[in-house]
């Protein structure tokens, strides 16, 4: 009898025990958990907000001027009287320093990439690689400056008409700047071919021109294609070298030796100018910012569809 | 049929390796082998891991040349021509003697591009070359599977189907000398005895060597066979008698499985 009873307090003993423990590991695994997800969450809430401002200070500006005019208009004037709210210079101006600045690193990045990974000896990729990355670590203060004092000149010699501000010397920097990326990412994208593929190419008599061109290249375009995106995402954004070389003259035009002003040159200006907070023309630094960042995500949304795509059809 | 049996040893060589030496860095990986591969037959290279069966074989097409630390010396005669002779174009080599690798490694193309891609790169390649892909997709027996998905990606097809792929890809450019390295070590048993089937069937027409780890593989589809040990070329004749009388103590031992 007495054993009996002393065998279920036992028993009820460590069944406790074991709720205890249980507990414990949910507090600390729950803890734990929670913790990372605050990690995480500082992401998030950085990106909602961001949102929120920017579409809570563009609404007000919608109210008085139709999306359509600002969308389509080719006169951005908003600081000078008679104002007028086109964005469309301020977007062929990007668009000019973001398709000069991808003719420049794409075709470099590649040939830099083929020539680390299926040429240089290890010694020397070695050495190149920390250069590369050097070159990545120069701000972009200095890159304006070499821009306006270096290759502005250097234009200027070959092509006399170009203006003290221009586009072409602010996408060649601007090329020069996210070469190191497209040409990392490149590298990273060969680099993940696998070998048993290019010796594959080389048995049926392929030379090394062949297996990249016709093997490599096809076999990580779609790494290649998330290198262009993201190189093109940090053109469209990046700001000092631009506000510092290209100019501040919003002007629908597709003439790179004419000085020009991108969004972001725009969100520059407005910001360190005195212009007082509340106002239309404070809002345009928002909505410029608000279109910005549509373009971004719709750059990051095409890239992703890319790598889909691509994955499907092998 | 007895007419077709030519007798062994008066098979003309295809291959004549002479005094072949490999170095990696200062390591001898193979040391001064020499071995005729007589035409239109099947000669298997055994021997335990790290005994130089694959840098031997990688030799014979000059795979090697791309490791830059691999040192080669003596010489390789592909029909009475050496291959490492200077002025040769290690290219042109590559061409006319195929290789198929452990592991499957089709192009990211289609199937039929797969069999193309070779021909197109060497010139070699008359007319639209829908014959060449037939041709060789029925000799590597995967004719039926695929003829109604020539151009879906070969990425799609099974490990089994995707290395006979790159066997009609090897033999789809004529070569003289089908090199194989381990062919069937990355694929499961049913695969694997398709393609001993199909290197029975090809050797009527090609001259292969076959690197395998599996001596019943060996056994089953050579002619004649090689034991490689620690670089060296230990025994060399038919298979049979390899199988059955070894000379050397060193092959029996291996054969009979008490080292390997």
């Amino acid at each position: 009898m007495n054993n009996l009873w002393h065998q279920k307090v036992t028993q009820v003993r460590s069944q406790i025990e074991s709720y205890r423990r249980d507990l414990l590991n949910w507090i600390i695994e729950g803890g734990f958990r929670l913790f990372l997800m605050m990690a995480l969450s500082i992401t998030l809430v950085t990106t909602a907000t961001v949102i929120v401002l920017l579409v809570r200070e563009s609404l007000p500006f919608f109210q008085q001027i139709p999306l359509k005019d600002f969308l389509f208009g080719t006169q951005w004037e908003p600081l000078i009287e008679p104002k007028s709210f086109g964005v469309l210079p301020l977007v062929s101006g990007t668009m000019m320093i973001v398709a000069g600045a991808m003719l420049l690193a794409v075709p470099s990045g590649i040939m830099i990439a083929t020539y680390l990974n299926e040429f240089a000896s290890s010694k020397l990729r070695a050495l190149i690689k920390p250069i590369l990355e050097i070159l990545a670590g120069i701000p972009t203060v200095v890159y304006g400056y070499f821009a306006l004092t270096f290759v502005t000149p250097v234009l200027k010699e070959i092509l006399p008409d170009i203006q003290v501000f221009n586009a072409l010397s602010a996408a060649i920097v601007v090329g020069i700047m996210i070469l190191p990326m497209v040409a990392s990412l490149t590298d990273d994208a060969f680099r993940a071919v696998p070998n048993s593929l290019r010796e594959g190419a080389y048995a049926v008599g392929a030379t090394p021109f062949e297996v990249i061109t016709d093997i490599v290249i096809p076999a990580s375009r779609s790494r290649i294609g998330a290198a262009v995106i993201l190189g093109v995402s940090r053109a469209i954004g990046e700001t000092m070298a631009v506000t510092l070389a290209a100019g501040a003259t919003p002007k629908w035009t597709f003439n790179p030796l004419e000085s020009i002003q991108t969004m972001t040159a725009y969100i520059v200006q407005v910001s360190l100018g005195d212009t007082p907070a509340g106002g239309i023309e404070y809002q345009t630094c928002f909505v410029v910012a608000l279109l910005l960042f549509a373009i971004t995500m719709v750059m990051n949304f095409a890239g992703n569809m890319l790598t889909y795509f691509d994955r499907k059809v092998g | 049929m007895t007419m077709m049996n030519v007798d062994l040893q008066s098979a003309p060589p295809v291959l004549e390796a002479r005094d072949l030496s490999v170095y990696y860095g200062k390591t001898c990986a193979v040391n001064s082998v020499s071995l005729n591969v007589g035409r239109n037959q099947v000669t298997a290279i055994i021997g335990p891991s790290g005994c130089g069966k694959s840098t031997f074989l990688r030799t014979l097409n000059r795979m090697n040349d791309f490791n830059p630390s691999v040192r080669t010396e003596g010489e390789v005669f592909c029909r009475g021509k050496n291959i490492y002779a200077s002025g040769i174009d290690a290219t042109e080599i590559r061409r006319s003697i195929g290789m198929v690798f452990q592991k499957p490694n089709p192009f990211p193309k289609s199937i039929a591009k797969n069999i193309l891609w070779g021909l197109k790169i060497n010139g070699m390649l008359n007319g639209n070359g829908d014959e060449v892909v037939e041709r060789s997709l029925k000799q590597a027996g995967l004719w039926d599977e695929v003829k109604d998905r020539l151009n879906d990606s070969a990425l799609n097809l099974s490990g089994g189907q995707q290395q006979r792929l790159c066997i009609a890809r090897a033999i789809a450019m004529s070569p003289s000398v089908v090199l194989m390295d381990e062919p069937c070590s990355a694929l499961d048993p049913r695969s694997t005895a398709r393609i001993e089937d199909l290197i029975n069937e090809l050797a009527t027409q090609y001259t292969i060597v076959i690197v395998t780890h599996n001596m019943q593989q060996a056994a089953r589809v050579s002619k004649e066979t090689a034991f490689f040990y620690e670089g060296k070329l230990v025994e060399f004749g038919s298979t049979q008698a390899i199988f059955t009388k070894p000379k050397n103590k060193k092959t029996e031992e291996y054969i009979t499985g008490r080292m390997g």
